[in-house]
């Protein structure tokens, strides 16, 4: 009964029907966030390749471990969370409420697991003397004329997306907490707020991590 | 009531037919006129010209489409196809399906690792990445963000204007190697004095 209203609601855009795109307001909502969110990560990325251009210098120091190999399970955790997400909207679609909260849990799991990975990968540079603003001296020595700008970088861009994945753990919880009064469009915009976390990391991962691999062996 | 509601769809959409029309126009009297002598700058204004046609032209064509006076070059015999997305739309793609992107995603990262420690040219290779990275975005968004089965009007919504803001940003570039190389030339003129 319902979803006949609906469907004659989207039937022609051009007579005003409440649901012009088939989308819930909800979900159409998450979708405009999306899209402002990912400029602001545009305008990070951007912002350090064109310090990074206009640079003399740019220290290019992560070695294969610990660096790149914690950077590479961080993103095959978040890709699983991803997978796990999938799942859950796929189960709630169902009907299947238990399933899917089990699901969630799972890609909170992976999430949980991701932070965790990046906070030991940030504990070992912190060792090495990288601060927000400030370089190791065996850096500067390495590569004379870089800036500070390099950790400004990379804690500004790794920090704010280790935030968005703490805010996407907080919004699962609360909707595995609750799923059984929340419908299935609230699980399926959850999940597109956690895709879009992962989505975000496939540009971090190359730009910052890949881009300055350390090709010299110690 | 609905002579009046067609006679409005046809005026409103005559009006975006010619708007489209007078993008092209300016797109390729800038292209005749200017001959690229104004570098990127004359591209970018054929661009932002192409883009704008694009974007009026859709409802026209939809339009017509419905009315059934233009039809689908690229639809040939899917009718069986179409059937099974159809099928599909209520639950996105199967979990097997799901699992395959997994599979691909993972794949691509594996390469982007690989390609990192070759040595190559830094310009070269961040093309590379950028376009592996695109490669797996696009296959993120339509298949676990449930892109590829929402409404064609919702996709044409959101996705062109998302590409376009995303390449706004990229104007300000190029001019980080202006800044260096004023930098440098300004370090020369010191040491000269």
């Amino acid at each position: 009964m319902a979803e006949a209203k609906v469907e004659s609601l989207t039937d022609n855009e051009w007579s005003g029907g409440a649901f012009p795109y088939a989308v819930g307001h909800r979900k159409l909502g998450m979708w405009l966030f999306i899209m402002s969110d990912s400029l602001t990560f545009c305008a990070l990325l951007i912002g350090y390749s064109f310090a990074r251009a206009s640079s003399e210098n740019w220290p290019t120091p992560f070695p294969f471990y610990p660096s790149i190999v914690f950077s590479s399970v961080m993103t095959l955790v978040l890709l699983s969370s991803s997978l796990t997400m999938v799942f859950a909207v796929s189960a709630s679609s169902r009907g299947r409420k238990s399933a899917a909260r089990k699901w969630i849990f799972a890609t909170m799991f992976f999430g949980a697991a991701f932070i965790v990975l990046h906070l030991i990968e940030w504990g070992h540079l912190m060792d090495e003397g990288l601060y927000i603003n400030g370089l190791p001296d065996e850096w500067a020595e390495r590569w004379p004329g870089s800036t500070s700008l390099f950790g400004s970088a990379f804690f500004g861009i790794t920090g704010l997306h280790m935030f968005h994945v703490f805010t996407g753990l907080c919004y699962l919880g609360v909707i595995a907490a609750r799923i059984k009064k929340f419908t299935h469009e609230d699980v399926e915009t959850s999940g597109l707020y956690w895709h879009f976390v992962d989505l975000v990391w496939m540009f971090v991962f190359p730009l910052i991590y890949l881009m300055s691999v350390d090709f010299t062996p110690h | 009531m609905e002579q009046s509601k067609e006679k409005e769809q046809l005026i409103m959409n005559g009006i975006l037919a010619l708007l489209a029309v007078g993008a092209l126009a300016v797109a390729g009297w800038t292209a005749v006129v200017n001959q690229f002598k104004g570098g990127i700058d004359d591209l970018f204004l054929i661009l932002v010209c192409l883009l704008g046609a694009l974007l009026f032209a859709i409802n026209p064509l939809i339009w017509a489409y419905n009315n059934g006076w233009i039809s689908n070059p690229f639809a040939g015999d899917k009718a069986g196809e179409e059937a099974t997305e159809v099928m599909e739309h209520a639950h996105g793609g199967s979990n097997r399906e799901n699992v395959i992107i997994w599979g691909a995603l993972l794949f691509l990262t594996a390469i982007e690792v690989f390609l990192a420690y070759i040595h190559l040219d830094q310009t070269l290779m961040l093309i590379i990445l950028m376009g592996l990275s695109i490669i797996k975005a696009a296959l993120i968004v339509a298949y676990f963000m449930h892109m590829k089965f929402e409404k064609l009007s919702f996709i044409l919504t959101i996705v062109p204007i998302l590409v376009v803001l995303l390449c706004l940003f990229a104007i300000l570039f190029p001019d980080s190697f202006r800044i260096r190389s004023q930098r440098q030339q300004s370090t020369v003129s010191q040491q000269q004095h």
